[in-house]
């Protein structure tokens, strides 16, 4: 008996009760509101645009395929929250690069604070709880401050000056001045510059004639306005509770916005110089910004969470029970989803919509065997895959992160994928799972997932959800085609995205294809966005701010680079609410 | 004899599994542990009672005989899951009949048994719409007890590990809470956990310590939040609180430095991160010597995070969280075992410690449980609950507790084991009215 025929793919539970915890209750099939509902409503789902509303078969949605909406008129788009932002880890790693020239092995793997994934996304402002990780950051910053002066390239890359030789005085003046202000993104008062120094001056008698440099750099990547985005921004006096950022302010935003770093010189200057303040100079200086190699690296970034690829690093397989499995090719995976990921990270790279459709795909020596593609001489390569190949779901690092060790069970995954990642429809926590009809011997795995369909409490998950991933049966579980299911039957790949206009589909293309052109895609894409970008799931107020992101980006040929412009241009990005 | 126990060692030591002996370096020659002489612990007349939560996930099989004793009372012998249990017969209590009521008061699977683990209250997931949304809505008991005596008493008013690899997810992640809404990050690779038991600094990634200015730089990094919260409002001011909280503990943790008994040198190079079963049993040895050192009194452990995909034994047909709703049935009582297994391993190290006329277990508490019941229908009454230690001879331990269906709530157990901890409260969670009775020697 084969491992397959004894593990029943029943209760389901196991796949509904990995899936974001939504609004609450059970899932009675209406997972999502329809557009236009903002606060007030009984859900607590966040605000959605039209595009992307979502009900099941008996109640569909009238226009869930029609196009998006224009923007109403009185539509005022709000402030983003400003929550006071902490470095995340990858943002701290980048920044104490361009700060220090730090070699990126001197941080560890566990040296910086946990973090929490919330929504996809690792940088979750709403959340963020400043009392752990100080320890950390107390570690990190003698090891990054001990290496800054351990050499004299390394001392003359970070002080510039001998702090140690007869002009230390003025040396470590200009070291400080200079350096705080990189490190904080702002000119420091004078004060603030002496309070430095009068730390710098406890090392004075120390045998290390470099402890006064070491212990300002110590300092200084403790202090909150290192760790902390500072945003207080000055009053709007046009609109009462309305603070328009600071030139820094601004700057910093736009550089961790962008680049996921911190400004550099020549940004800071800018904005220093005011050049930040008026729409045009904005305009300027953020599209020379996007077409810096930093925000390559940003998107890609953003990708990365968002399609998963980022989340193979953490995956898990067991030779001995998925044969082909190796450490390299979970490498080889990830590679490919970075190396897939660039033209869309790029400003007039092709659209969001062609990751779904093109057969082009990156292949090394790992994957050519997984795609049945003739290996490359050496490196990588890009191939044309055949038809039934096209868009990310066909790729084997999406196909591998989204099936569970048992493959008859992945369509569930593979279902939640497409709904939670590609549509932005968050299902709710499976109820108390009731116990579904035992398998019967030779049912294939489809007919094992059609039970569900027999108990109403799981049927209203998993009819959003299988009728997805069946379409995507034809691979296994590392992205190989098979032409069987594990029992030796058929696989019927016909298929069905509820809530769609027309929902039925053919296999992984036309799966592709179809979810290329719903306006829910553009719809989610923006909100994904949005939510890495902002640092927190949008609320209400922010579906103004949404719907004209979406424009922009259907109004240019989906290019994600034009959302993350319109965003920096917003009014929202370049003001707050709160503060004093 | 001073204490040796080099990070090489430790991690060596930590690469065996369970049924070898423990670490040797640890260890006197007969065979057991040192006991710590001279520090305030020795001297203090009665040592303290410790308390500790240790979660296994995915509840336990369906059919109750697979972990309910057959017999009642001091006659209880081990069912197939509590099997390790048995050479620590006389030191636990298995309890059954009690609900996690909190938990069955929110609709869901995993994530409200989770929430309400330690804390007794139904979780809040309205904060966030979706991901992410589960809090609790206040303080696990154990972080009451370490908030009211630890804080005063140790470097550390609690250490919480996990063993839980790869991302977050925002609800599933830990067991401890300061108070609602703040979860409490664990620590999830050993190797940092070392770094913060054993290196001079207090934490990090091993460098040589120069600590004779980390005062001044504290002193510097709080004035300079003060500084900016002048600038801030209400909510930036109130994260930056926090933060300033954690410049005030690590403060103390370095004013407490130089007293420290158990204090070793920093360690060397990182390696990589252990497996499953491997990194419980490092956590298990880090918490054990934690207690040994008074390190700490309190704290946690979560052996997998709810839901757990962990596949820790060879040959297992699927991963732990499939297995509990798909089968084999066999195998999702194996998995449980395990997880028994490794508390148990956890529990004979407290052992194997002597301390005072008896054992530190005599002086510690740890609360064993799961976030379900019935892990395949997801249920929360009669969930699965083993009490190891005397509690300093407060609890008559060495029985199985049946109680009543329907009538107790995990609170009441809560409530009990903080009294005896020394931080007796009058109410506790959603419905904790009264300890529950039937603990006590």
């Amino acid at each position: 008996m084969s491992v397959l025929s004894r593990t029943t793919v029943s209760s389901l539970g196991l796949a509904l009760a990995a899936l974001a915890a939504s609004a609450s209750g059970a899932c009675t099939g209406r997972i999502d509101q329809p557009g236009g509902d903002g606060p007030g409503t009984a859900t607590a789902a966040p605000a959605r645009d039209p595009g992307s509303t979502f009900t099941t078969a008996t109640a569909p949605p009238p226009n869930a395929s029609s196009p998006p909406t224009s923007v109403p008129p009185a539509c005022a788009p709000q402030p983003l929250r400003a929550f006071l932002r902490r470095l995340t880890n990858r943002e701290y790693a980048r920044t104490v690069r361009d700060l220090l020239d730090a070699a990126p092995a001197l941080i560890g793997p566990t040296a910086l604070p946990d973090e929490q994934t919330i929504a996809l996304f690792d940088d979750n402002a709403e959340f963020q709880d400043g009392a752990t990780g100080v320890d950390r950051y107390s570690a990190v910053a003698r090891v990054l401050a001990q290496d800054a002066v351990a050499t004299p390239a390394r001392r003359q890359r970070v002080i510039g000056c001998d702090p140690a030789g007869a002009d230390r005085a003025a040396c470590m003046r200009s070291f400080v001045t200079a350096f705080a202000h990189r490190a904080y993104r702002r000119t420091l008062a004078a004060d603030e510059v002496d309070e430095l120094l009068a730390l710098a001056r406890l090392a004075d008698g120390d045998t290390n004639r470099y402890a006064t440099a070491r212990v300002v750099i110590e300092a200084v990547l403790q202090s909150p306005d290192f760790l902390y985005r500072v945003e207080a921004g000055t009053p709007d006096p046009a609109t009462p509770g309305l603070r328009r950022l600071g030139g820094t302010e601004l700057a910093t935003r736009l550089a961790y916005t962008l680049w996921g770093t911190m400004p550099d010189d020549a940004l800071l200057a800018t904005a220093e110089a005011g050049k930040l303040d008026g729409a045009a100079g904005l305009a300027q200086t953020a599209a020379a910004m996007i077409a810096d190699p930093r925000h390559a690296d940003r998107a890609r970034e953003f990708l990365g969470q968002w399609l998963g690829f980022d989340r193979l690093g953490d995956l898990q397989r067991d030779a001995a029970t998925t044969p082909g499995w190796s450490e390299a090719l979970r490498r080889s995976m990830q590679e490919a989803g970075a190396r897939e990921a660039a033209p869309f990270a790029a400003p007039g790279g092709p659209g969001f919509t062609d990751a779904l459709t093109s057969t082009r795909a990156q292949v090394d020596a790992n994957l050519a065997p997984i795609y049945g593609v003739p290996r490359p001489a050496q490196g990588w390569a890009e191939v044309t895959l055949p038809p039934e190949r096209a868009g990310l779901l066909t790729r084997a690092n999406v196909l591998a992160l989204t099936a569970p060790s048992i493959v008859a069970t992945a369509p569930v995954y593979r279902g939640k994928y497409v709904r939670e990642r590609l549509l932005c429809q968050d299902l709710p926590p499976p109820p108390v799972v009731p116990r579904v009809p035992d398998p019967i011997a030779g049912q294939s795995e489809r007919q094992r997932l059609e039970r569900h369909e027999s108990e109403p409490g799981c049927a209203a998950c998993h009819a959003l959800l299988d009728p997805i991933g069946l379409g995507l049966a034809r691979f296994d579980e590392l992205g190989r085609a098979r032409a069987a299911d594990g029992g030796g039957h058929p696989i019927d790949v016909r298929g069905r995205v509820t809530g769609l206009a027309a929902p039925d589909f053919d296999g992984a293309a036309e799966l592709g294809a179809k979810l290329a052109a719903a306006p829910a895609l553009p719809a989610c894409a923006v909100t994904q966005y949005f939510r890495f970008a902002a640092g927190y799931q949008e609320k209400p107020e922010d579906q103004c701010t949404l719907d004209r992101l979406r424009d922009a980006f259907v109004r240019g040929g989906q290019r994600l680079a034009d959302v993350a412009l319109a965003l920096v241009q917003s009014d929202a990005f370049r003001t707050r609410t709160g503060g004093q | 004899m001073p204490l040796r126990l080099s990070r090489r060692t430790f991690l060596r030591g930590g690469a065996v599994a369970v049924g070898l002996p423990p670490l040797e370096a640890m260890m006197d020659g007969r065979g057991r542990y040192h006991a710590i002489g001279g520090s305030a612990l020795a001297a203090a007349a009665k040592p303290p009672v410790r308390l500790f939560t240790w979660f296994f996930p995915n509840g336990r099989p369906g059919k109750t005989d697979a972990w309910v004793p057959a017999a009642d009372g001091t006659a209880w012998t081990p069912s197939p899951c509590l099997m390790s249990l048995a050479p620590l017969k006389a030191d636990v209590t298995v309890l059954t009949n009690v609900d996690n009521t909190a938990g069955m008061q929110v609709p869901g699977a995993h994530e409200p048994g989770d929430g309400s683990f330690a804390t007794g209250m139904p979780v809040d997931h309205s904060a966030n719409g979706s991901w992410g949304g589960y809090q609790a809505r206040g303080p696990s008991f154990e972080q009451v007890a370490a908030q009211r005596l630890g804080a005063a008493a140790t470097r550390f008013p609690s250490l919480c590990a996990s063993s839980y690899v790869g991302t977050l997810p925002g609800y599933t992640s830990t067991i401890s809470w300061a108070d609602a809404g703040k979860p409490i990050a664990p620590e999830r690779d050993p190797k940092a956990l070392y770094d913060r038991l054993f290196s001079a600094t207090g934490g990090g990634t091993g460098a040589a310590p120069a600590p004779s200015y980390d005062r001044s730089v504290l002193d510097y990094v709080g004035a300079r939040i003060t500084r900016l919260q002048g600038r801030l409002g209400a909510q930036d001011r109130q994260r930056l609180d926090a933060h300033l909280t954690g410049v005030r503990e690590l403060e103390r943790q370095i004013a407490l430095r130089p007293a420290l008994d158990c204090r070793q040198q920093p360690p060397a190079a990182s390696d990589p991160m252990p497996d499953f079963t491997t990194k419980a049993h490092l956590f298990a040895q880090l918490l054990a010597y934690a207690i040994r050192c008074d390190l700490t009194r309190f704290g946690s452990f979560m052996h997998g995070s709810a839901i757990s995909t962990a596949k820790p034994l060879p040959g297992m047909p699927n991963h732990h969280h499939g297995i509990s709703h798909d089968g084999p049935y066999d195998w999702y009582v194996k998995i449980t075992a395990y997880h028994v297994e490794c508390f148990a391993y956890f529990a004979s190290l407290l052992q194997a410690t002597p301390e005072g006329a008896g054992t530190l277990l005599d002086n510690t508490l740890v609360y064993f449980s799961s976030e379900l019941a019935d892990g395949a229908r997801h249920s929360k009454d009669n969930v699965p609950i083993v009490i190891a230690g005397r509690g300093g001879g407060q609890v008559a331990s060495g029985r199985h507790l049946r109680l009543p269906a329907g009538r107790w709530s995990t609170n009441a157990v809560f409530m009990a084991l903080l009294s005896y901890a020394g931080a007796p409260v009058s109410s506790f969670g959603v419905d904790g009215k009264e300890p529950l009775p039937g603990l006590s020697a």
